[in-house]
């Protein structure tokens, strides 16, 4: 049969990233959930629909009842905030709502902030902090790679931030590192610092709290890659005289390097989803990663397709990498 | 770099109540070729491991050319490792294995290149080096691993378990290789190994270890031969231990008295102590038993192997009885009586008891 097993599984999959990709591109379905009660009136130059004042429209995936004097009662409150509703004479009243177009990706690209928060994002919080946690992820899997005395507990408490929920782990990065914090209050208490140190609320907090939740799961990532290599490998480059040094640049790093260049994909489109991290640790204006972006223009600028848009594109830039990661994936599974 | 001559002095091994080494001194000059031989947990690759530096000792000492090392890390000891598993980095290619440890020591590229190339030659791989060790057979792998060793010119080769993880008509090609191989190199070599026929075909001396002791360090023929213990001649493939009594010695002979007969022992240096009227052992090998007419013991069982049979006979006084290889098919059923007598060929004396496991000092 043509449509194999493969091709039916991939085609909701394909369905479904292509409806991710049409939604922001604007909602210019109109459809009568109860045909008998409604009267509609779409008019497209206009972008509006004029419904009879009693009766239920649904516009765009809005359910909404046009009542007399309130204008149109939404009873998918979430949903209807994209659109607005005016009266127009005494029995109906207008929605407006967004037909299909480019305007929200054309609107993206054209706006320096939308570009700035992507790069911002992709960059100066992305490559930053995997970059970061990369390297403390693979210096503490190197120290703690054997086992020997209290190496279990260090472990547990490397990768302790993976256990509890977000919002607690940068909570806590907050108390030790605010102002008022636990570190300032130290410092000023052993006489090192006079004036306490702002860490929290700007970029250098917001790096820490982000680097502090992604190192654990490098470090557990890269751990159970780096005990698979065999003892005798690297006692076999000790006794051809490699230091702990050359050991790790010569023969771990290179033997690992599928697991870390993975790890770090994987650690990067993290970056795309800092949210609770962003709004705690870092500055809600200079600091905003492209989600809290997204959920600015929804909450604030009450502009679903908009935060949709800026949702998607960020998606788009995960899928690139995730693309380039499953490329790695595949390369590896047939060299091994 | 020329062979270098290793002392090991009183190194032991703690681990709590365990003791993997339990004062061991050795002495191997410079050039030979020692095996440690033993059952595993015997200490043998501890002791090596000690040497290279990749284990430290809780005591003792070690000395290269007169020179303490014990302190010293294992990249600054110029050793040469075989590992059993061969150990290859395999994120390199044949050519940057073998170039590994010059790379390490600055050698100039041309040159890495050169004895690379040269040692490759040497273990019959040339042609191979673009390869990845994946590529590669069991046998070859432990070729690389082999020229990897030699390359860096050490003064010291060590080889733990090379053999063990490859067919036996590969470890019988690899153990010629080796002898081949050991005659061309001004190397101190350290090979540990279970099997006593990897130890006896290559070593100048054998060192027998048990309970992280050595028993006996002596040359191949001698420990083969002249067994000091019980566990050394069972370990040597005595199957027989047949219980005696001293009824004379001298300083040339022991005249001693078993179930059988009575049997003289030629006596040589190092040999145990015997007094008249002392109890020994006298050990057998299966093979150095003849079966024949008489009424020593009764046929058990017997195991046929194509071109040879092994008879397990009862026989009254030996409490494991006694095992007799012939050559060719079955010549006596179950139940037969058999007589039993044998020559000079291997038979050993030793003393009475299971063996020694005090300190051994062994010195060139």
């Amino acid at each position: 049969m043509w449509l194999s097993a493969r091709a039916l599984l991939f085609l909701p999959i394909l369905a479904f990233m292509a409806l991710m990709f049409i939604y922001p591109l604007g909602k210019g379905f109109v459809s009568t959930l109860y045909p008998e009660r409604t009267e509609v009136v779409l008019i497209p130059d206009t972008h509006k629909i004029t419904a009879r004042r009693g009766s239920i429209v649904e516009a765009g995936g809005i359910v909404a009842e046009p009542l007399a004097e309130e204008g149109v009662n939404i009873l998918a409150p979430l949903e209807g905030r994209a659109t607005r509703a005016r009266r127009a004479g005494e029995n109906y009243v207008v929605l407006e709502y967004r037909t299909f177009g480019w305007d929200n990706y054309t609107w993206f690209f054209s706006e320096a902030r939308n570009l700035q928060i992507l790069k911002f994002t992709a960059i100066d919080l992305g490559i930053v902090v995997t970059t970061l946690s990369v390297l403390l992820g693979l210096a503490l899997t190197y120290q703690l790679r054997k086992p020997g005395w209290g190496v279990n507990t260090l472990r547990a408490i490397v990768a302790m931030p993976m256990a509890y929920a977000g919002l607690i782990a940068v909570t806590l990065i907050y108390i030790f590192f605010s102002s008022s914090g636990l570190l300032s209050k130290s410092l000023i208490g052993l006489g090192l610092i006079e004036e306490p140190i702002r860490m929290m609320g700007n970029y250098i907090g917001l790096v820490i709290a982000s680097v502090y939740q992604q190192a654990p799961f490098i470090f557990l990532f890269l751990l159970s890659a780096m005990v698979g290599i065999p003892d005798t490998v690297e006692e076999a480059a000790r006794t051809l005289g490699a230091n702990s040094w050359k050991i790790f640049i010569m023969v771990i790093v290179p033997l690992i390097l599928p697991a870390i260049l993975t790890v770090a994909i994987l650690g990067y489109i993290q970056n795309y989803g800092a949210f609770v991290t962003a709004l705690i640790a870092g500055d809600p204006v200079q600091t905003k990663p492209v989600l809290v972006h997204a959920y600015d223009i929804y909450t604030r600028e009450a502009n679903l397709p908009r935060a949709a848009t800026v949702a998607y594109i960020a998606g788009a830039f995960e899928m690139i990498f995730i693309s380039i990661y499953l490329y790695l994936l595949a390369r590896q599974e047939k060299l091994s | 770099m020329s062979a270098t001559h290793i002392q090991i002095r009183n190194l032991t091994m703690q681990f709590g109540q365990m003791r993997p080494l339990d004062d061991v001194s050795l002495e191997i000059p410079a050039g030979e070729f020692l095996t440690l031989l033993g059952p595993s947990g015997c200490g043998k690759s501890t002791t090596m491991r000690c040497v290279a530096g990749l284990q430290e000792p809780t005591s003792g000492d070690i000395f290269f050319d007169g020179e303490d090392v014990v302190k010293r890390p294992a990249h600054r000891r110029d050793v040469g490792f075989v590992f059993q598993n061969w150990a290859l980095f395999p994120h390199l290619t044949v050519l940057k294995n073998v170039e590994f440890g010059l790379k390490l020591r600055n050698v100039a590229a041309n040159e890495r290149r050169k004895r690379a190339m040269e040692a490759l030659e040497q273990v019959q791989l040339g042609g191979y080096e673009a390869r990845m060790p994946a590529q590669l057979s069991g046998g070859q792998q432990q070729r690389v691993a082999l020229a990897r060793a030699m390359v860096i010119r050490p003064g010291i080769l060590m080889f733990d378990e090379p053999l063990s993880n490859l067919d036996a008509k590969l470890r019988k090609e690899m153990r010629i290789e080796l002898k081949r191989l050991r005659e061309h190199l001004d190397v101190t070599s350290i090979y540990v190994t279970h099997d006593q026929e990897e130890a006896l075909t290559l070593s100048d001396r054998i060192a027998l270890l048990y309970q992280g002791r050595i028993q006996q360090l002596a040359p191949p023929s001698e420990i083969y031969n002249r067994p000091k213990s019980r566990f050394v001649a069972e370990f040597m493939g005595y199957e027989n231990f047949v219980p005696a009594e001293v009824i004379a010695s001298n300083g040339n002979e022991i005249a001693v008295r078993s179930a059988f007969d009575t049997h003289v022992f030629g006596t040589y240096e190092g040999q145990a102590k015997y007094t008249q009227g002392g109890k020994a052992q006298i050990a057998l090998r299966a093979s150095a038993l003849s079966l024949g007419d008489g009424d020593h013991g009764t046929v058990r069982d017997f195991l046929y192997y194509g071109d040879t049979t092994s008879y397990f006979l009862d026989v009254p006084g030996i409490e494991r009885g006694l095992q007799v290889t012939r050559e060719g098919l079955p010549a006596y059923e179950v139940g037969a009586k058999v007589g039993l007598s044998w020559g000079q060929s291997g038979v050993a004396l030793i003393p009475e008891g299971v063996g020694s496991t005090g300190p051994v000092v062994g010195v060139a």
